[in-house]
């Protein structure tokens, strides 16, 4: 079941940000991301001091929303990313970090839904605010 | 009534990041398409989860929002209408 979740998610390498679905409904999901420092963007984010992008941090909450508006649904639409609303970056994230990815839909108008999201590692929070993602 | 109007202009401009006073919205003007505010799906959206949170008003069909979220007035009819 979890797997057949992560199946239905339509990016592949080099720009898969999630490894494992850890819950997944129409309303949430909860997913994880390992950090290895094989990631080929660390050869130059930065060369002698890997940090995980802060952008992709957000591409792998994106991605998680895509799932949950997508959940249940028989005909999957392509979900796109229609907003970043505040999102702050509390701590870098490092090779070998495990990133716990949460994404809850606020509100939701068929077709269009605002998302609170939150990225942990351990008990840290690392990164946390708002996205809209639409389908079409 | 023109108060709810006033403090729904003022919440507007505040979470759409509208370049406008709040002042100078008509209660008619028509807050999509042109010659109206021109919002987008987005800032309806928005709005929908501001109406939530500062009116205590829910939005959650998108045949509603469209009959809801044309003018001030419209908008206002709607949350003095969930009142009672």
């Amino acid at each position: 079941m979890k797997n057949e979740a992560l199946d239905n998610l339509p990016h592949s390498y080099p720009f898969r940000f999630i490894d494992r679905i850890i819950e997944l409904d129409s309303k949430k999901g909860i997913a994880v991301k390992n950090v290895s420092v094989n990631e080929a963007f660390f050869q130059g984010h930065f060369k002698e001091d890997p940090i995980f992008p802060g952008v992709l941090i957000i591409e792998a909450m994106a991605q998680l929303s895509g799932l949950v508006m997508n959940c249940g649904k028989t005909e999957k639409t392509k979900a796109y990313l229609a907003r970043v609303k505040d999102i702050k970056f509390k701590t870098p994230v490092v090779p070998g970090d495990q990133l716990v990815i949460e994404a809850e839909i606020e509100q939701n108008l068929s077709g269009i839904a605002s998302f609170s999201v939150k990225t942990r590692v351990g008990n840290n929070i690392v990164a946390e605010g708002g996205l809209v993602i639409a389908t079409a | 009534m023109s108060d709810i109007k006033e403090k729904l202009k003022e919440m507007l401009v505040k979470r759409l990041k509208l370049k406008i006073e709040a002042k100078t919205i008509g209660d008619n003007t028509a807050l999509f398409g042109e010659g109206g505010l021109g919002l987008d799906s987005i800032d309806a959206l928005e709005l929908v989860v501001g109406l939530q949170k500062e009116f205590n008003v829910v939005i959650n069909d998108k045949a509603v929002a469209e009959r809801v979220l044309i003018s001030i007035n419209t908008i206002a009819d709607f949350i003095e209408g969930a009142k009672t």
